[in-house]
């Protein structure tokens, strides 16, 4: 309660200060920032005036409003992903223009280096470019957008390989992912190991690692908001990528030349083609000595496609919509054979197995902004998406025999959405930055529904459909922030954001303020604080697997209430003379209250049980210090940070009510990748990566018991003798696995820098073959010794090292 | 430079690169052995425990089908309500490690060939246990921690069982009524049974098994039948398909007045390979409040069996080792077949 009262008590000084102007002797100059080859306006370019620690940000239109004494000045624009560039303000001017050009292809760079972060007030924020990620090593030649992001502070992923965002202790569902600003409820290709994010039409993606700005809310964590880039409105261009794992391509172009453009982008992967010659031969084997025969598969796709038009100099249209799914499947078929006196024969009978696993996002948005005047500017935004998971068994049983049985069960989760936004950028006076707000979003979440059919071994039928209740919710939500600047050395952000979620009879309001403060103690050094609360009304409902299954669940609040959280971080930001190389070292703790959890025993796999009854709250605490250091150079680009984080969990009707480690708490998180241009012709880079193990909960004893389910009047009173056994657990996450390590390397080269160029990549994933722990299993071993058989436990190793080649193309 | 660097890169994919195992061995924590007790204390039966000892799980793996040893030397004591009862006498029983049974074709015997015997004998006691009384088991193990476990026994609910009118002529129906018991929070347990004869269609003769006429092994055998219904409390927290339940789990707070009534339906015939009556049973648990959360985790999802779920141990009140010293009060009711 005290952290509200502070936080309001700053908010109004913040509001009584409203009414003051910039200094005396002082300027507006107005400007806009487009990129050069699209005309797209640019959000989030930084303006700075040369000699001066002075600067502001552009807002949504690309527009910025910044302070300037009287006389000429030079302003220096940057933007992540494209060269930075001076522009000349005259004294008599009080506009300018500035098209800045983007990257090109294989031009490397971790641009966040030259967006200075003792120039930003908010905190734990990181933005990359395509050609940022595009840099990095690849996980069999496929850049990741989510991938690049893990490599921050307090960022990681899930399990090996995963494209999950564990932020700052927190869960995936609690940062906030959008695509275009739209919410995506799973941003996972192949079970995670790659994001549905295509890297060639990625044209930012900037990370929150805590609730920051209040035009976003509703998650406890902070926001990942990926934007696609705006076709070129000039001439046709075609991009792509062929690799092992998948082949991408894009086409853009004007529509109409100058106002007008398209893009078009879709990638597929043809992993069943590769590796369908292979399973084929592995069966036609298995078939010569009767074993069961496997057909495995998997596959994804996406397609991106955005449309953007210039309506007039103050009016702006674009429409994008994302489609993408997965189909996994495995199919076995099983001879089954009659054994007598030791002999066995094929009795022509076969028992086939199937089950498939598909998930897949349908989302689109349609986007007005219109310049309502010099200082003000508004945009209308539709939305709508559609998520869906659908996983089906089909069983066969002694088919071609006269006791053939048959089943099938069919589980279909999901949830919708369709909202609407209207936010509006004001710049009332010189030091003030005004964002307002109001969107509302309707969520039909269906949890869960379970259809059975078939027949058993009489012919009687076996069929029903059990189904969680459809859920709708209502989320109507405003905000309001300012970024004022009262002084040369001290910048505030202030927000509030406000809502109401309402999901069948529950109703719950929302209030979640936002402070963060910058205060500059050198030219070079800025110290920071920031503090918020946040209000999570929906739920996702994990597996225990820990491999990111898309089996996960959302769901809304309602009987179960909302996730709450408080955040507060300090920390120092800067950067060495020459601006090339930065740094920030930022605390943090994060508390939270109302997280669910599957109660012990309890899965999405259980049945005719509605979500509520299976899950318990509890509470969260995460804590750490994070560091980071990057480095940009004519030929190297480099990034390292640390991070020392604990983060627990404590549930009444878990693990004995007592504070167990989250699964994937890290206490130590070390990620260094560095890029070398090392010729014209070739570009060198390397990622290293540290982590503590995962935490994993182990058996401590496993003892006689009973089958409780053995029918019989005998069973309830002495049925207890028949042998089975049960297994005791130790505490929950109480052992680490061995430390994840993992070197990346790879090598770009180019054949032609220029508007076409074509390059080849090769990229070693997990260069030194480390076998980093993605799953556990029991192996019986015999003693030398004592020819003894004991267990073994053993980590069991996903990816070995595994070398890669892409070729990228351009025209 | 470009070479020395690519050489690099080549070197430690040679270097690194030429294990082809997957797997890292994980160092896991300690084992300190436990005993372990297993018990249905069912009201006016006597009690019957058995007593094991924990095993490690990275130790030499279990034998499928092979009992754990009875420890020897252990003393198994019953108190109820804070009061010594007796001490449960050792049954001895012989299990063995492997059992084989065959035909011998000369003499047309079946031979049985056993190896490895040892005791598997549970603990039994003399004295009946009584309804709404509390418990306590307590076993000694020499050179293990003293094991205890405390349970209320429940007291027996009323069961009432009638045919009614079925929907169609392939089904039966049966009108169940439940009165509570006092107490708050009740939990019950539901099964059907039908009794059924047993044979055999083969017989070991001079020459080997071969097939022959059915052959009647014995009679009222009962088999758990599987039943149908729409009870909402019956189903409030089923883990089976409404129309195929098996065991129907229940708590009392929705009952009116004391009672509740339910439909069952049920096939009218037994299953089509047997014989016998077809007398069906229903009985009816009352059940402690451990064993129905035993009943409701262990019905909804195994945890070491389920791979979406977070390892987690079922519900126990051994204290000082493992397992679980549960209990039950059984009521039945028998209609005949039609």
């Amino acid at each position: 309660m005290r952290s509200v009262l502070l936080l309001f008590a700053l908010f109004a000084a913040g509001g009584a200060s409203w009414a003051q102007s910039g200094a005396t002797g002082e300027r507006i100059v107005l400007g806009t920032v487009t990129d050069a080859v699209t005309a797209r306006s640019l959000r989030g370019a930084t303006v700075m005036r040369v000699g001066s620690s002075r600067g502001a940000v552009t807002d949504s239109t690309g527009r910025v409003a910044l302070p300037v004494p009287e006389g000429a000045a030079v302003l220096r624009v940057s933007h992540v992903g494209f060269a930075s560039q001076d522009v000349r303000v005259g004294a008599a001017s009080d506009r300018f223009a500035v098209a800045l050009v983007p990257t090109t292809l294989g031009e490397v760079a971790i641009r966040a280096a030259s967006d200075r972060p003792e120039r930003r007030v908010a905190m734990g924020q990181t933005s990359l470019g395509a050609a940022d990620v595009r840099a990095l090593p690849a996980f069999l030649g496929e850049t990741d957008v989510l991938k690049a992001m893990q490599l921050l502070p307090g960022v990681r992923g899930g399990a090996e390989a995963s494209a999950g965002l564990y932020v700052r202790g927190g869960s995936p569902d609690q940062t906030l992912v959008l695509l275009d600003g739209v919410p995506v409820y799973n941003s996972s290709h192949l079970f995670g190991f790659l994001s549905t994010f295509h890297p060639d039409a990625l044209g930012s993606a900037e990370l929150s690692r805590q609730p920051g700005s209040a035009r976003d809310g509703g998650r406890l964590g902070g926001v990942l908001d990926v934007r696609l880039r705006a076709g070129d409105d000039r001439r046709l261009r075609v991009q792509g990528a062929v690799g092992v794992l998948a082949a991408r391509v894009l086409a853009e172009g004007p529509l109409v030349p100058g106002r007008a453009s398209f893009l078009v982008a879709a990638r597929r992967t043809y992993l069943g083609l590769l590796a369908g010659p292979v399973v084929d031969r592995s069966n036609r084997k298995a078939a010569e000595r009767g074993e069961a025969q496997i057909d495995p598969g998997a596959a994804f796709f996406d397609v991106n496609a955005r449309l953007d038009a210039r309506l007039s100099d103050r009016d702006r249209l674009s429409a994008s919509v994302y489609t993408g799914g997965d189909v996994f499947r495995l199919e076995s078929s099983d001879p089954v054979e009659a054994c007598m006196a030791g002999a066995c024969r094929a009795t022509g009978e076969s028992d086939r197995y199937a089950a498939g696993l598909d998930w897949g996002t349908r989302l689109g948005t349609l986007r007005y902004a219109r310049r309502l005047a010099e200082r003000a500017a508004a945009s209308l935004t539709l939305l709508a998406s559609d998520y869906g998971v659908d996983v089906r068994v089909d069983v066969e049983e002694g088919q071609g025999g006269p006791d053939a049985t048959q089943g099938a069960a069919r589980y279909r989760s999901g949830v919708r959405d369709l909202g609407a936004r209207l936010d509006v950028d004001l710049a009332p006076t010189a030091t003030h930055t005004v964002r307002l707000g109001v969107s509302a979003t309707a969520h039909r979440f269906t949890p869960g529904a379970l259809a059975l059919t078939g027949t058993d071994a009489s012919g009687d039928a076996l069929d029903g459909v059990v189904a969680s209740a459809v859920l709708d919710a209502l989320h109507v939500s405003a905000y309001a922030e300012d970024a004022w600047q009262p002084m040369r050395a001290l910048t505030v952000e202030a927000g509030l954001r406000a809502g109401v979620y309402t999901s069948g009879r529950y109703r719950y309001p929302s209030a979640e303020p936002r402070l963060a403060v910058a205060v500059r103690l050198h030219e070079r050094v800025a110290v920071k604080a920031s503090a918020a609360l946040a209000q999570q009304p929906l739920h996702l409902l994990t597996t225990g697997a820990g491999v990111g299954l898309p089996a996960d669940l959302w769901v809304p609040a309602d009987s179960v209430g909302p996730a709450r959280g408080a955040h507060l971080a300090l920390g120092l930001a800067g950067s060495l003379p020459g601006g090339r190389t930065t740094w920030s070292l930022e605390g943090y703790t994060r508390s939270m209250r109302g997280l669910v959890a599957y109660r012990d025993g309890a899965s999405f796999s259980t049945p005719f049980t509605d979500w509520q009854e299976l899950v318990v709250t509890g509470r969260g605490q995460s804590a750490g210090v994070e560091a980071l250091v990057q480095h940009r150079s004519g030929r190297v680009t480099a990034l390292a940070s640390y991070t020392l984080a604990r983060s627990t969990r404590q549930f009444d009707a878990l693990d004995g009510g007592v504070a167990f480690p989250y699964r994937y708490d890290r206490r130590h998180d070390a990620s260094a990748t560095a890029t070398l241009r090392l010729a014209r012709w070739l570009d060198l880079s390397a990622t290293g990566v540290y982590g503590t193990g995962d935490a994993i909960t182990l058996p401590r004893a496993v003892y006689d018991a009973t089958p409780l389910r053995v029918p019989s009047p005998e069973y309830w009173a002495a049925g207890y003798a028949q042998s089975a056994e049960e297994t005791a657990y130790g505490p929950r996450n109480r052992t680490r696995l061995p430390a994840y390590v993992r070197l990346d390397v790879g090598a770009t080269v180019f054949f032609h820098r220029s508007e076409r160029p074509h390059s080849l990549s090769l990229h070693v994933y997990n260069a030194t073959n480390r076998k980093n722990p993605f799953l556990t299993r029991l192996e019986s071993r015999a003693d030398p010794a004592t020819g003894e058989t004991r267990q073994q436990l053993v980590g069991v190793a996903l990816f070995p090292i595994l070398p890669a080649l892409s070729y990228q193309f351009a025209f | 430079m470009p070479r020395r660097c690519l050489a690099s890169v080549g070197l430690a994919v040679l270097l690194f690169g030429c294990d082809s195992s997957s797997s890292v061995d994980i160092e896991t924590p300690g084992f300190a052995p436990a005993a372990v007790l297993r018990a249905v204390l069912a009201a006016d039966r006597v009690p019957t425990v058995r007593v094991t000892v924990s095993r490690d799980p990275y130790g030499a793996p279990a034998e499928p089908g092979v009992a754990p040893p009875t420890p020897a030397g252990a003393v198994v004591s019953v108190w109820r309500d804070g009061v010594r009862v007796e001490t449960l006498a050792h049954q001895p029983q012989t299990c063995y490690r492997s059992v084989q049974t065959s035909c011998n074709a000369e003499t047309g015997r079946t031979e049985t060939v056993t190896s490895g015997p040892y005791d598997c004998g549970a603990f039994r006691g003399t004295v009946p246990i009584v309804p709404g009384a509390t418990y306590t088991v307590r076993a000694e193990v020499p050179g293990l921690p003293s094991a205890n476990a405390t349970v209320a026994v429940p007291v027996a609910a009323a069961l009432a069982v009638a045919d009614g009118v079925a929907p169609d002529p392939d089904t039966r129906s049966l009108g169940v009524t439940v009165t509570d018991v006092p107490g708050p929070d009740s939990r019950f347990g539901l099964i059907v049974l039908r009794e059924y004869d047993r044979f055999s269609t083969s017989i070991c003769r001079r020459g080997g098994l071969r097939d022959t006429t059915i052959v009647l092994v014995g009679t009222a055998y009962r088999y758990q039948d599987r039943f149908g219904t729409a009870d909402p409390v019956l189903l409030a927290d089923a883990t089976d398909l409404p129309g195929d339940i098996a065991l129907a789990t229940f708590r009392d707070a929705t009952f009116r007045d004391g009672r509740h009534e339910a439909r069952l339906t049920l096939n009218r015939q037994p299953r089509a390979d047997v014989g016998g009556t077809g007398r069906l049973t229903v009985q009816l648990a009352v059940l402690s409040t451990g064993l129905y959360d035993a009943y409701r985790v262990a019905g909804v999802a195994l945890a070491a069996d389920n791979p979406f779920t977070e390892p987690a141990d079922l519900p126990s009140n051994v204290v000082g080792g493992y397992g679980r010293v549960e209990a039950v009060a059984l009521s039945e009711a028998t209609v005949e077949a039609p």
